[in-house]
């Protein structure tokens, strides 16, 4: 197994990138499942490495992580900023596979995952490349549609603006149930959404907003699956756990090894 | 050019601990589908494998050439097999080419892989060159220790000289001298790889790497050896830099 650090430079983003990969050991001709993790609100691409045992747990179980740092973008492509939407959801899998020829490009193979504002982001790209990610595991993870927004003339503010604008979010790309029922209509492949959320969790009725409208959607057609945890809040504790047990729920490098 | 730097766990046998190596790989080359060319490139003694990033241009000057540059660590080693433990030359030979090609598309054939260094670097780059002939197609050996018998004599490393290269009377059979490496290639029928030996003028090694260059010219192995204007410093190893690419003629691809 490898630890990687990579730096390239993004054509999309027209700046140099930072990305930490997990290069997990493979058999011979064979290739192996990725997992895509966003880190959250004032992260970078060392955060997940940092606060928990992503690797430890990316080693024992044989699967491939990339950890891309999008300098407080949400993942999106920003209204007055760069596109960190179309660098991690398209830029990052080609330039990354052209590299690690270990990796595969199946959609099945490949799971976007994310922390809060990187739960967000992975279910906002999720939904946006269906044929580049077969999997979404949103941890801790608010529509922003749904948070109101007040210009207090701050930095707060001034952040909010650069990567959405100052008007509504609802109807507009920015909005996960609008990106949800677009992909609907468009009639292309779903992804499978699986959703995770601490009880104590400051952002927990923001959660559930996201989980009444996937449990509202007719025949579950995104198989969404929601977990919350007596106990835990808005912390590394919950996102390790929280991933842990995903990759176990789609039984990722399990075998006899549920843990 | 990307930057990686990779820390390899477990699969370096001979190591017994990770591994760091830095890696720059042309990822907006042009041509996706072919394996890539790459270049091994070691330092030289008190080094490590950051000194080629920091102290050269190296990545300006190989930025739009098809080719991977793996930059190791070698400790003070001398890029030899340690009586201790094997470690540097199958490490450089063998395992780390295989792991590295084995995750990136790096090509696996011998025309496609260059070995070079400075210093303990341009001799480490010799050693496996001429000892393993079938794993690089070509090397440079840039104001490289070439005359490893004279150490014997001399207290200039922090560790014996025997434990590195093992005892005197055993270096002749251990490949770690140069020229009876030399002699010892010229007499199989095998192909030899592209060689380029340089120094500078005002280099200390400038006797040794004379005597070295007169041998392999007396065993009819072919070497584009150099001297020029120069000492034993990092001004004299960034023009190296220009000479190798000359050398293994490659093509850019890319004006930047």
């Amino acid at each position: 197994m490898s630890f990687v650090e990579l730096n390239f430079y993004s054509d999309t983003l027209q700046m140099k990138v930072d990305v930490n990969v997990v290069v997990p050991d493979c058999e011979p001709g064979k290739k192996t499942k990725v997992l895509w993790l966003y880190h959250g609100g004032y992260g970078d691409h060392s955060d997940w490495v940092h606060n928990t045992n992503v690797v430890r747990m990316a080693k024992e179980r044989g699967i491939a992580v990339v950890m891309p740092g999008v300098h407080n973008s949400c993942f999106v492509n920003m209204v007055n900023g760069p596109a960190y939407g179309t660098y991690v959801g398209v830029e990052l899998p080609t330039v990354l596979r052209s590299m690690f020829t270990v990796f595969s490009a199946e959609r099945t193979d490949n799971y976007v995952c994310g922390f809060s504002n990187g739960g967000y982001g992975c279910i906002k790209i999720g939904l946006t490349y269906p044929e580049t990610f077969g999997y979404i595991g949103a941890f801790a993870a608010g529509d922003q549609e749904d948070n109101e927004f007040h210009n207090s003339a701050d930095g707060w503010s001034g952040n909010r603006i650069a990567m959405f604008g100052t008007g509504e979010i609802k109807g507009t790309e920015y909005s996960l149930k609008h990106c949800a029922r677009e992909l609907l209509r468009s009639k292309r492949t779903l992804p499978v959404v699986y959703h995770a959320c601490g009880e104590f969790d400051p952002w927990h009725d923001k959660n559930q907003l996201v989980r009444n409208f996937f449990e509202g959607l007719e025949g579950n057609p995104f198989h969404y699956h929601y977990k919350e945890y007596t106990g835990l809040g808005h912390t590394n504790v919950f996102r390790e756990t929280a991933l842990n047990d995903f990759l176990n729920y789609h039984k990722i490098g399990t075998d006899s090894r549920l843990r | 050019m990307a930057w990686m730097r990779f820390q390899i766990s477990q699969h370096i046998k001979t190591a017994g601990m990770p591994v760091s190596v830095d890696v720059l790989f042309p990822e907006h080359r042009k041509n996706n589908c072919e394996k890539v060319k790459t270049l091994y490139l070691l330092h030289g003694y008190h080094g490590d494998r950051t000194d080629w990033l920091l102290k050269t241009n190296l990545l300006r000057k190989v930025e739009g050439y098809p080719i991977a540059v793996v930059l190791p660590d070698g400790l003070n080693s001398f890029y030899v097999n340690l009586p201790s433990t094997h470690y540097f030359s199958d490490y450089l030979c063998q395992e780390l080419p295989q792991y590295l090609e084995s995750i990136l598309p790096l090509s696996d054939q011998r025309e496609d892989k260059y070995i070079a260094g400075l210093s303990m670097g341009g001799y480490g780059a010799f050693r496996q060159a001429l000892n393993h002939p079938e794993v690089f197609g070509a090397a440079a050996s840039f104001s490289g220790v070439m005359d490893i018998r004279a150490m014997y004599q001399m207290h200039m490393t922090t560790t014996p000289v025997s434990h590195i290269f093992g005892p005197e009377d055993k270096l002749g059979e251990s490949g770690n001298d140069l020229f009876a490496a030399a002699r010892r290639l010229s007499e199989e029928k095998v192909d030899v790889p592209k060689l380029m030996q340089l120094c500078g003028t005002e280099d200390p090694l400038l006797e040794p790497n004379r005597k070295f260059a007169q041998a392999l010219k007396e065993l009819n192995i072919p070497v584009m050896y150099e001297e020029s204007p120069g000492a034993h410093d990092w001004d004299y190893w960034e023009q190296c830099l220009d000479k190798l690419l000359n050398f293994l003629e490659i093509g850019k691809e890319v004006t930047l």
